[in-house]
């Protein structure tokens, strides 16, 4: 059974679909057959999802569908923090730099999606933040984002 | 036959040197706490070591590495199966039925122990076959050309959306966005850019590394989130050697196994998840006492877990001869070889033979390791199940921010890697597998360029993709398959209406 969520699904994935088969036709070259143009594959590949969506979205109709929620209660918190704080670190990262960014991004996460105790977010952060930093610096020697630090 | 073992001797030579036999057992030791852990697979964990393989030196030692992560997290998702009825990934999900009920009554040491010698055997048995089939297959390849890889690409991803996943409609809708994500940037053959909005990042297009790394790592930790993993419910382990009648019991699973998961993992789609529910399901149907399945059959745990096994080592057949990953963590291993500058396919075995038979004799050294790791210090990584979640999770994290930022020492990996988790994250609550979509990415320049070249050749006509034998036996295949799913997918629905009314 075809969910409503799915069938949300479904309905995006064709406006998806017909924007790309306008933007084969409009926007590229579709060639011919005998000679491909860059947009040829594009349209097969627009024309793919919006015909399989179209379907996805008719059976919904057809056979019906049933209400399944995407969570169960509360359980979007968690991921909803975490992707929050991680857009924070990711924001942060280029400003403050690799340690000073690593080490707020595990406080905040100890903090707000774990709820933990702050003895041990204090561990988790200055070992957890200096690890990373040896690791990646030293051993690795991937160059990291300075920020307003030197290092 | 002396080519095989030449090639061996030469495969032995590379899988054996300080730095190779180094990499793969940390590959082994890596697989196998991945295996573990809950919330962490093989596909997760190879897309966040991507980013190490610029960094690597030798594609021999960078594919010895990710196939120890792949084949170790088979043998390592047995432990959480047995001893906590949580599947570590998802080949062992049916080990976790008969092997926690082992290990409630005490015989979960001996559940663990035919796993992994079940596991070795299974393992020895794929890389034997894949010692054997693989230069054949490489050498009947070479004779293919751009309408019969169309055609080879085609059968695989379609097989690939089928086999593997729950929905063949959600599938193919997910295969042809990975095809439209590949189409973002310069096309190859007119220059001409495709999606770019005067962006000079998308101009290059997305990189695989950033879309596996969120798609399958950052979604991977969003989930593992939402749910609570209750590391007190450990069963003990007891005695970890198995009794006679144990034995006996799981001595024809794990044949059965060795041999199912073989050809379950050759076929694209197939692979481990698959293999090891029909090997359950043959083991049921030919036991004398089918009712104790569910209620800790031997052969429940010995065929499964021989099976995926098998076909963890099987599926590389089909990557290093034909250049056709067969599932999601293989098509990781193949991006890992491109990064490297080395193209899985037929010509491997002659251009890089070096890399074919040290892979291959790497299994052989991985599977000793293996059962060392799993059998003896099977307490050790039952620790490993205390580290909390808390502090697993952001490092995670961390490692793949800067995993994904070091690709170009840009914040354009690193807000990619960002938005596709996001998008994976919310693909896999509605049921759509990321796995075709990464796929389809990976494939899709070659099944363009295939397609349009077959095009020129033939002069339009599309006759040429069914006018070549190897072509039309390939496309016969795929009809076949096609037909069948869809006569059985009519079935199930008619079964299920008749149940209804």
């Amino acid at each position: 059974m075809i969910t409503k969520q799915q069938r949300n699904a479904g309905v995006l994935f064709m406006l998806l679909g017909a924007y790309v088969v306008y933007y084969a036709i409009f926007e590229l070259d579709i060639g011919s057959v005998h000679s491909p143009g860059s947009g040829f594959f594009t349209l097969i590949c627009g024309s793919g999802i919006l015909i399989l969506s179209t379907v996805l979205v008719a059976l919904s109709f057809i056979k019906g569908t049933e209400d399944c929620p995407l969570w169960g209660k509360g359980e979007w918190k968690k991921p909803a923090l975490a992707i929050a704080v991680i857009f924070a670190y990711i924001v942060l990262i280029p400003r403050l730099g690799f340690i000073l960014s690593t080490a707020a991004f595990l406080i905040a996460w100890g903090v707000i999606v774990e709820h933990d105790r702050p003895l041990r977010i204090a561990i988790v952060t200055i070992a957890g933040s200096a690890s990373m930093w040896v690791l990646f610096e030293k051993l690795l020697r991937v160059p990291l984002p300075n920020g307003i630090l030197p290092w | 036959m002396m080519e095989t073992f030449a090639g061996l001797v030469q495969g032995f030579q590379v899988a054996l040197s300080g730095t190779n036999l180094l990499y793969g057992f940390i590959g082994c030791f890596l697989g196998t706490a991945v295996g573990i852990l809950p919330g962490l697979g093989p596909a997760a964990t190879i897309s966040l070591l991507l980013p190490a393989m610029y960094a690597m030196e030798s594609p021999a030692t960078s594919l010895i590495f990710l196939a120890g992560i792949f084949y170790g997290s088979m043998y390592g998702g047995s432990t959480t199966s047995i001893l906590l009825k949580l599947p570590g990934e998802a080949a062992s999900v049916v080990t976790a039925i008969d092997g926690n009920e082992m290990a409630k009554k005490g015989r979960g040491g001996a559940a663990l122990a035919i796993a992994a010698i079940g596991s070795f055997i299974a393992g020895t048995v794929g890389v034997i076959g894949l010692s054997f089939f693989g230069p054949p297959i490489a050498g009947f390849a070479i004779k293919f050309s751009s309408p019969e890889y169309f055609s080879l690409i085609l059968l695989g991803l379609l097989l690939a959306v089928f086999l593997a996943g729950s929905s063949p409609l959600r599938g193919l809708i997910m295969l042809f966005t990975g095809i439209l994500l590949a189409q973002v940037g310069v096309d190859p053959m007119t220059g001409m850019f495709r999606f770019t909005y005067g962006s000079l990042d998308l101009m290059n297009g997305f990189d695989f590394v950033t879309i596996a790394m969120g798609m399958f790592g950052l979604s991977e930790i969003l989930l593992t989130l939402e749910e609570a993993v209750n590391s007190e419910t450990v069963a003990k382990i007891g005695k970890l050697w198995p009794n006679r009648q144990e034995w006996r019991e799981a001595r024809g699973a794990i044949a059965r196994g060795s041999v199912i998961g073989f050809f379950a993992g050759v076929i694209p789609g197939g692979g481990a998840v698959i293999s090891s529910l029909v090997s359950y399901s043959v083991e049921r149907k030919l036991s004398k006492n089918p009712d104790e399945f569910g209620h800790g059959a031997v052969a429940g745990v010995a065929g499964p877990e021989s099976a995926n096994n098998a076909a963890s080592s099987s599926s590389f057949i089909p990557l290093l001869t034909l250049g056709i990953p067969c599932n999601a963590s293989i098509a990781m291993i193949y991006a890992a070889l491109l990064i490297q500058g080395v193209t899985p396919g037929p010509l491997l075995l002659s251009q890089h033979p070096d890399v074919f038979w040290g892979v291959v004799a790497s299994m052989y050294v991985g599977n000793i390791i293996l059962v060392i790791l799993n059998l003896p210090l099977v307490s050790l990584w039952v620790k490993l199940l205390k580290v909390p979640f808390g502090i697993l999770g952001p490092m995670i994290v961390i490692v793949t921010t800067i995993g994904s930022y070091s690709l170009e020492n840009s914040m354009f990996g690193v807000n990619c890697f960002f938005v596709f988790g996001i998008i994976g994250y919310f693909f896999r609550k509605l049921g759509f597998d990321p796995g075709p979509l990464l796929m389809a990415f990976i494939l899709s320049s070659l099944l363009e360029s295939n397609m349009r070249q077959a095009l020129m050749l033939s002069g339009g006509s599309f006759s040429i993709f069914v006018t070549r034998p190897i072509s039309a036996a390939i496309l016969f295949i795929f009809v076949v398959v096609l037909i069948g799913n869809i006569v059985s997918m009519i079935r199930k629905s008619r079964k299920k209406a008749a149940a209804k009314s």
